[in-house]
């Protein structure tokens, strides 16, 4: 069971974190991306009870997050990936990084749904048992996997 | 960009959203939920619940289920029912989708839902608005004895506007649901 004062300190901490996830998922949509993550947290309040294992609350999260998501493309049909010009995070001060980001987005979005949650996760720096739970593979797996998508978001972010 | 580190800190780095939606909001729209979870309904089973008690109270108070009420009305109300049935189990299908679980599991459980939606949609939703309207061709004739000649045209008048006015109305509604769940289960896979 988690207390109120439990769920208070794990939005505060979880909630960027979720927001970004979800803007990744959703191809840098801010609302939807905002919408999807408070619904994160409403399932969260709701399911306070049920909660037992606190130190599973990590995967909990990123699981409920991606799963949302996945039901939120059909209710949302502003999701297109041609969004990602107009809603991503364009910061004016630093241009380069503003470039970086967009590509990063760009070459999110290309991946396949399964690479896609893996390099969201390797981004929020989610460890490879948390990632092999989040995604319901075992480790060996998982490690492979994110060994070899590491590799291929850095040599995109170069050829990009 | 060359490590991962730095695309890593690039990504974590970005403009932290403000937030729109306060803790407390979460919190009542949460509470709100709860009180009211299990009781939203689709209007599509309220109409077909609604039309199948008024069907079932009629054939009910039938005097006898003899040629062309009784299988006329029978089909009706066997068509309304089932496709009720149909669409009650799949919102109950829906609501205990275990949305906790990884998400490769859950994925195969809506890319699973997703498909019989589909069937619905396109087979059984058909079938049963043909037995439907069988169901209700089928005594035509027999109104004509029972009621008075400007009557039953009127009626007439009605089946041949209403009958391929819905069932335009309910296929142009099947093909958006079926165009729908195409993009979505090619999205998912």
């Amino acid at each position: 069971m988690i207390t109120e004062e439990e769920f208070n300190n794990i939005y505060n901490e979880y909630h960027p974190k979720v927001y970004r996830l979800c803007l990744g998922y959703m191809s840098g949509n801010q609302p939807l991306a905002d919408d999807i993550a408070q619904e994160v947290f409403i399932k969260l309040w709701e399911k306070q009870n049920s909660i037992k294992d606190k130190r599973a609350i990590t995967s909990w999260i990123y699981r409920v997050s991606f799963n949302t998501c996945m039901m939120s493309i059909r209710n949302n049909k502003k999701y297109s990936s041609d969004e990602i010009e107009d809603t991503s995070y364009q910061p004016e001060k630093e241009q380069d990084s503003s470039e970086s980001l967009k590509q990063l987005y760009q070459i999110i979005d290309k991946l396949k749904s399964d690479e896609k949650n893996m390099a969201l996760l390797l981004l929020e720096g989610v460890d490879t048992e948390n990632i092999a739970e989040v995604l319901g593979i075992t480790k060996i797996n998982a490690r492979v996997k994110i060994h070899r998508l590491r590799s291929k978001l850095k040599n995109e972010m170069e050829q990009s | 960009m060359n490590d991962f580190n730095n695309i890593q800190s690039l990504w974590s780095n970005q403009e932290p959203q403000k937030q729109n939606k306060s803790l407390d909001f979460i919190k009542s729209e949460a509470k709100k939920r709860m009180k009211s979870s299990g009781r939203r309904l689709s209007w599509g089973i309220i109409v077909l619940s609604v039309t199948a008690v008024v069907l079932g109270i009629i054939i009910y108070n039938l005097p006898n289920l003899k040629w062309p009420f009784g299988p006329g009305l029978l089909a009706m109300f066997l068509s309304v029912t089932l496709r009720g049935c149909l669409e009650i189990i799949s919102m109950i299908w829906k609501q205990r989708l275990n949305i906790a679980l990884p998400t490769q599991q859950y994925k195969c459980q809506i890319l699973r839902y997703y498909r019989v939606r589909k069937t619905l949609t396109t087979t059984v939703t058909f079938s049963t608005l043909l037995l439907y309207v069988a169901g209700f061709s089928i005594m035509i004739p027999a109104f004509y004895g029972y009621m008075q000649t400007m009557y039953f045209i009127g009626i007439l008048v009605f089946i041949v506007v209403s009958v391929p006015a819905f069932s335009i109305f309910l296929i142009k509604k099947s093909k958006e649901e079926l165009k729908e769940l195409n993009e979505i289960i090619a999205l998912l896979n």
